[in-house]
């Protein structure tokens, strides 16, 4: 990327503002009414469309350079330049009204992110692609994250071989999150004691789907285990491997779990304006509910906990990827997503009945916290992972 | 490394008791029975079988329809685990012998003692069938409150023999709560300002009752209704409870809420125009259902923290179960330390809260503060437990299949329903401000 480029098209406040405003409108127009927002039923062609035209906005991160979101979708080619704190803050104001989209938005960009400066890009469909982020085992620990002299890959499965100067994959990812007609997965794989990351597209040879279940949230997305049962792969579906292979897994898990906090942070601060809105519109004992000292307690903790998660986040502003920012990003989704989550489940209180029904949507926010929260390192693996690392710098 | 571990067995409680004196050896715990077991003998005898068989009728009934009834609550048929519940004698224990089926001496002890108990074993199986199969107490808890004998043998007796024999249940809801009035109907301060929608005026030989409450549990499926109305023209001091059957001209079922969870119990939305109630269908006296209500909340508030405790039971023992099943490397979970002090906590946050409970039903009649204070400990309880249980699971936990999730999603509306938390530790300092805190 041509760096005199990058700094002529670097975006003022003015445009972050313009971008921000472009996604609130996105928000109003094209979302289902809170309560249809992520139900099984949800109208699909509705949650294409809405999608789609993020793509056109510019909003997902494609990895084209003549795709509208290749310089400013969220993770895109300015990241670098810019920092995180852009791409946090269109994630959060997308939460406030869905954090399904703004799921979706954050790993397409999380993945296209990966590919952004393999030379073989150009020559791939990159759009609607995903990252899996967990082996069969879960995901990876510390150790297996930092190979030392001697590898440990316990409990990783994954593993690619050379065949007459292809690749064979086999192994297993669990919970990988798709897009609607997916087209490729980056898989990191175990090759020959090293990391590998390849692009595999959704219809190679040997690779299997199947649905988990049922879950709690985040339903706007599908999900998937995959197995790969000796996929064969041409030599230009290795994205990288060995050192380079090993940053972009750190850059693409550093900058998850920010996002995640960040669409965390947008969930809470959309319940806690629904909440608002209501309490000051319901009334209860002749008076609005928002009058009551119970309510005001909790909106009070809700904007002290909101305003922590900001703090939080706004210290990720100037974070390039790396190991040392890996610990800070894990402790961002492990003390963000729990706050967050606490302000959810306080403003379903203000709802009272209404709140634990799907029609005000505050239920749903609350789901998909818990998904959230889950995904992709849940608290446990997370207060585990960041001492390991400690352990391992120390 | 062994020997390590055979001496480290040795130094077990269970095992290094047995190095104690036998005077010693009487005096303490053995560890040979389940913990449920054991805390099962503390209960008065007469209740203890009773909590066993909630607990196997749970396990062999209630769970294995669980996932089905939280997917489907619509489609689900609820006929064949009413008849089953019915002929075990489930519906009829508010009411002692030869009307019910509660043993007098639990009876005397208190009249909720055993809903309580077994509120805990049903959901602990499951939250929304557990609603299910506990709410039709509430729709009856006006009448026995009221005392109304004439009522209490006309509608119970023939409804005792007709359950317990041939599995044929007559069910009640209770309905308070409308559109503009939820708290309100919950709160004495809430109550005098309420905007209270429904409304009976008087005609000859009754009652024309007027109006909509809504998120009545089992209001779809019960076969008669206790309701709450104001008289017209007045205030809540007026309120009157009438019964009202199912199949009475003008009285029909409205909008079915899609909740989160405890979904296999309907939350219905109930419409009263011009329904005509016989002067012989007001329970207890005319303008006197406040009293009622207010005494069928604090009756059933321990019942809900038992459900709620049980509620909570369910998530732990998927997140138990799962630990033991599943390998972090070529160790099971549960082997590492961090997960078993994850389940400790739990353990001991439920006994918390179950503590509370059997304080609880230590008073002939359950004082407000207390039942307050174990509803809403329990409830906060429950959702925290069943929150670390999800979150030991990692993404296993937000699975269905794997039930803690249900639980978490059925736990938060315990936190709401019987007057939301913090109604109720407002209820609490109610009680003591003109007593403890005087």
């Amino acid at each position: 990327m041509n760096t005199n480029r990058i700094n002529e098209k670097l975006p003022g406040k003015e445009d972050i503002r313009f971008i921000l405003g472009t996604v609130r409108e996105w928000s109003e127009k094209m979302l289902p009414p809170a309560g249809r927002i992520g139900r099984p039923d949800a109208d699909r062609t509705l949650r294409k469309k809405a999608i789609e035209a993020l793509y056109e906005l510019g909003i997902i991160f494609h990895p084209d350079p003549a795709s509208a979101g290749y310089d400013l979708g969220v993770w895109g080619a300015f990241t670098g330049a810019m920092g995180p704190l852009y791409s946090l803050r269109i994630l959060s104001e997308i939460a406030k009204r869905c954090a399904s989209a703004a799921f979706l938005v954050h790993r397409q960009g999380i993945a296209a992110m990966s590919v952004l400066s393999w030379e073989k890009s150009a020559e791939k469909d990159l759009k609607r692609i995903s990252f899996a982020f967990q082996d069969a085992g879960g995901m990876p620990d510390a150790r297996i994250l930092f190979q030392r002299e001697e590898p440990s890959w316990e409990g990783f499965e994954t593993r690619a071989q050379r065949i007459e100067g292809d690749y064979e994959l086999s192994g297993r990812k669990n919970f990988v999150y798709l897009q609607e007609e997916n087209r490729a997965l980056i898989v990191p794989a175990r090759l020959e004691e090293q990391w590998a990351l390849f692009l595999v597209p959704m219809e190679a040879e040997g690779l299997q789907r199947s649905v988990p279940g049922r879950r709690t949230g985040l339903r706007y997305l599908q999900l998937n285990h995959i197995s790969f049962d000796k996929v064969r792969l041409s030599r230009d579906a290795l994205i990288a491997r060995g050192r380079p292979a090993e940053e972009i897994m750190l850059r693409a898990l550093t900058f998850n779990w920010l996002g995640m906090a960040a669409i965390a942070r947008g969930m809470a601060i959309g319940s806690m304006e629904a909440a608002e809105k209501y309490a000051g519109e319901r009334y209860q004992g002749g008076s609005l509910i928002k009058e009551h000292d119970a309510i005001r307690g909790l909106l009070s903790n809700a904007s002290g906990q909101v305003q922590m998660a900001e703090a939080f986040i706004e210290r990720a502003a100037g974070m390039k990827a790396g190991r040392d920012q890996l610990g800070e990003a894990a402790r961002l989704k492990l003390i963000v997503t729990e706050a967050c989550s606490r302000v959810v489940s306080d403003m379903m209180q203000v709802f009272g009945g209404y709140g634990y029904m799907e029609e005000f949507g505050i239920e749903r926010r609350l789901r998909d916290m818990q998904v959230l929260k889950l995904n992709a390192g849940s608290p446990l693996y997370l207060r585990k992972f960041i001492y390991d690392l400690k352990e391992d710098f120390l | 490394m062994n020997d390590i571990n055979e001496r480290a067995e040795a130094l077990r409680l269970k095992n290094s008791s047995r190095n104690l004196p036998r005077i010693g050896r009487l005096l303490v715990a053995r560890e040979a029975d389940s913990l449920w077991e054991l805390d099962t003998k503390t209960l008065p005898r007469s209740c203890r079988k009773w909590r066993r068989r909630a607990r196997d009728f749970a396990r062999e009934h209630i769970r294995p329809l669980a996932l089905e009834a939280d997917r489907n609550p619509q489609a689900f048929d609820h006929t064949e685990l009413f008849r089953k519940a019915a002929k075990e004698g489930f519906f009829n224990t508010l009411f002692p012998r030869p009307i019910g089926s509660a043993p007098w001496r639990l009876y005397f002890r208190n009249a909720v003692y055993l809903p309580v108990i077994i509120a805990e074993e049903f959901a602990a199986a499951d939250g929304g069938l557990a609603l299910k199969l506990m709410a039709p107490n509430l729709g009856i808890a006006p009448i026995l409150l009221s005392g109304d004998i004439p009522s209490i043998l006309r509608y119970f007796i023939p409804n005792y023999i007709a359950s317990r024999y041939f599995g044929r249940v007559k069910t009640f809801s209770f309905a308070i709560t409308e559109p503009e009035a939820g708290s309100d109907v919950e709160d004495n301060e809430g109550a005098v300002t309420a905007r209270l929608g429904s409304k009976a005026r008087k005609v000859k030989g009754g009652y024309l009752l007027n109006g909509s409450k809504i998120f009545i549990s089992n209001g779809a499926i019960s076969d008669a209704t206790t309701v709450f109305a104001k008289l017209e023209g007045e205030g809540i001091e007026s309120w009157t409870c009438f019964l009202v059957e199912k199949g009475r001209e003008g009285f029909r079922v409205g909008r079915q809420e899609h909740k989160m969870g405890q979904r296999a119990s309907d939350a219905s939305e109930l419409i009263f125009e011009n329904v005509f109630v016989p002067d012989k269908n007001v329970i207890g006296k005319v303008r006197g259902g406040w009293p009622l209500n207010k005494n069928v909340l604090n009756f059933s508030r321990p019942a809900v923290a038992s459900m709620a405790v049980g509620q909570g039971r369910g998530a732990f023992e998927s997140a138990l179960h799962f630990a033991k099943r599943k390998y972090i490397g070529r160790k099971r979970m549960i082997e590492f330390q961090e997960v078993q002090l994850e389940l400790a906590g739990m353990v001991q946050d439920l006994w918390a809260a179950r503590s509370l409970i059997r304080q609880s039903l230590q008073h002939f009649a359950i004082p407000q503060s207390i039942a307050s204070a174990a509803k809403s400990f329990a409830s906060d309880t429950a959702w925290s437990v069943a929150n670390r249980a999800m979150e030991l699971m990692g993404d296993e936990g937000y699975l269905q299949h794997n039930h803690a999730e249900r639980f978490w999603r059925d736990i938060r509306l315990t936190r709401i329903y019987e007057g939301t938390n913090q109604l109720n530790r407002l209820a609490i300092i109610e009680h003591h401000r003109n007593t403890d805190f005087k």
